[in-house]
């Protein structure tokens, strides 16, 4: 059963690409840097500024991939899965709820310290209900996505997945998130999902 | 679709170093929670942890490279399973996989800690690379729900034929983040726990360890009957990143999921085992989800009065349960249940029940709006 990458986008070393194209590229710091891409790309949420970093970055990445891709919205809630991987898993804010507990535990914080978190704020604004699957691994690499994403789409249930490497700590980060399809969703990029291609998000 | 068999358990618990330790001491009722205060914020709720003996005799029967109780609590129990089971760990044909939410989050705020000492990651290569195993550990952090997606995951790689062998592992420790954490969400019982209960008051935190077999290499019958995973699924409420569902749909159609991949319909279903946190949304978005399911006249229990919320290990403690519930055809009791708290009725057993069992469901929810449902079954 054929499946095509249908769009990806990446965020790392100060440029936004979206499909391969650098759109946006500024020598900032990362939270600046999200700043700056919400605006320009309407990025919207009535909670973002309540969202933990990873959470920031992961649904911000997400929505400017999703928004590029219209009829991403013609699957049904079930049919929607996610599969997402980085190596610090919520540790940027477990430093940080660590700290309150010098004063008062902050409950806000608190709820962030899962990375599965993002996931649910990507699936909230969305509405998909489809598997949640998140790994920590050493690097990004095809490995971690090809089986899972394939035995997804096996079940059946399964029509569409998003899925990427999304990974925060300090100042130190590296975004790249992509869609799989059936062929009969054509879009205007797509290339064949496999090894080699996953592997190429990753350079 | 290949069977999977599930071929080995171990438990490392406060209630008992083995399966048949802990299984024994749930039938005469026992529960590891105790009262504990937060050496933080003083606060006092119950909690299941190792006592300072149990500590030591963990210390003892670990190898000294793994420092930390959440790495002892993960290497034992695979320990077991691999001796008992006389596999190879070193075969390419067998993968770690491995569940937590929090890892060695204790050692957070030491002034010397690096991140790669907090790395999930970095820990259970460690394991998987002392066995021998030449294959990247998965490593699996789903919220609370970990233990049963370990599990999904390792049947659906099983079915694919790569590994005949899969070895997974899960555990997560009490500790001042933990239950700092969950008192500022005023989720913490100050007393021992009561799913499903009128007068629950929330939950109360777990620490343990443990591992499961799974095969699909069709193992020789032995004394013990032989149990399969025949189904999981996993879905997502996409409604709020901390409460659960207010309608229960979302677990509903987990459950349905996994009884379809199973092939067998709500009326086989012997039991349930719940997820049961006693709080009060939890306990009453899964009555509703039972009902949906029409699994609502079916026994169901929760563990937590038992071994408390054990985190990203609670998938994994239970269904061990249930598999050795299945073996021994008996229903464990739902410790703190006295009268019925959810607007749907649901069967709450009250005593060990005694009958002849073949199926079960075992359902979980967690943060970040997840579910998961897995049956098994007697082959």
């Amino acid at each position: 059963m054929k499946k095509f990458i249908t769009g990806f986008c990446q965020l790392k070393n100060g440029k936004f690409f979206l499909n391969g194209k650098n759109l946006f590229e500024a020598d900032i710091p990362i939270d600046e840097f999200l700043q700056q891409i919400v605006t320009k790309f309407e990025v919207k949420h009535p909670r973002f500024g309540k969202m933990d970093r990873l959470s920031k970055l992961g649904y911000t990445c997400a929505d400017i991939l999703l928004q590029s891709l219209g009829n991403f919205k013609q699957h049904q809630p079930y049919e929607v899965s996610l599969v997402f991987a980085n190596s610090s898993s919520s540790l940027d804010t477990d430093f940080r709820f660590q700290k309150t507990l010098e004063s008062i535990a902050s409950p806000a914080l608190f709820v962030y310290t899962l990375p599965n978190i993002m996931l649910a704020e990507i699936c909230i604004k969305n509405g998909f209900k489809g598997e949640n699957l998140f790994l920590i691994s050493d690097v990004p690499e095809a490995n971690l996505f090809y089986e899972p994403i394939n035995q997804l789409f096996i079940q059946q249930t399964t029509k569409a997945c998003l899925a990427g490497w999304v990974e925060i700590l300090g100042e130190s980060y590296s975004c790249t998130i992509f869609t799989v399809e059936m062929p009969e969703y054509k879009k205007e990029y797509q290339i064949e999902f496999n090894y080699t291609n996953i592997n190429r998000l990753f350079e | 679709m290949k069977n999977v068999w599930i071929t080995g358990d171990a438990l490392v618990t406060p209630l008992g170093f083995s399966s048949g330790e802990n299984f024994a001491n749930l039938l005469q009722g026992k529960s590891g929670l105790k009262e504990i205060m937060s050496p933080v914020s003083g606060f006092s709720t119950w909690a299941s942890f190792l006592s300072e003996r149990q500590q030591k005799k963990l210390d003892e029967m670990t190898p000294p490279v793994f420092e930390t109780r959440f790495e002892k609590l993960l290497f034992l129990p695979l320990k077991q399973i691999i001796e008992e089971g006389n596999i190879d760990p070193r075969s390419s044909k067998t993968l770690f996989i491995f569940a937590s939410t929090k890892g060695n989050i204790e050692l957070i705020g030491n002034e010397n800690v690096k991140p790669e000492q907090l790395s999930l990651y970095v820990s259970v290569l460690k394991i998987s690379r002392y066995f021998g195993n030449p294959n990247k550990p998965i490593m699996i952090s789903n919220a609370c729900i970990s233990g049963l997606v370990v599990q999904i995951t390792a049947m659906k790689l099983l079915e694919n034929g790569e590994y005949d062998t899969i070895l997974i592992a899960g555990a997560d420790t009490v500790n001042p983040f933990i239950l700092e954490g969950f008192n500022s969400l005023l989720a913490l019982s100050p007393e021992p726990c009561r799913p499903f209960d009128r007068d629950r008051q929330g939950i109360n935190i777990g620490e343990g360890g443990a591992a499961i077999m799974l095969t699909t290499k069709k193992p020789e019958n032995g004394i013990q009957s032989l149990i399969e995973i025949k189904g999981g699924a996993i879905t997502n409420d996409a409604n709020h990143i901390s409460g659960p569902s207010r309608t229960g749909k979302e677990l509903a159609k987990a459950a349905e999921l996994a009884l379809n991949q199973s092939g067998i319909v709500s009326g086989d279903i012997d039991f349930v085992s719940a997820h049961g946190t006693a709080t009060l949304y939890n306990d009453e978005m899964e009555a509703k989800a039972l009902t949906i399911s029409g699994l609502s006249e079916k026994p169901t229990h929760s563990l937590k009065g038992y071994f408390g919320h054990t985190l990203g290990a609670a998938g994994l403690i239970e269904s061990i349960i249930c598999i050795h519930s299945i073996r021994n055809n008996v229903i464990i009791a739902s410790k703190g249940f006295e009268n019925a708290g959810t607007l749907d009725h649901i069967n709450i057993v009250t005593e060990n029940q005694y009958q002849p069992l073949s199926t079960c469901i075992k359902t979980m929810a967690g943060f970040g709006g997840c579910n998961a449902a897995i049956c098994y079954s007697k082959s």
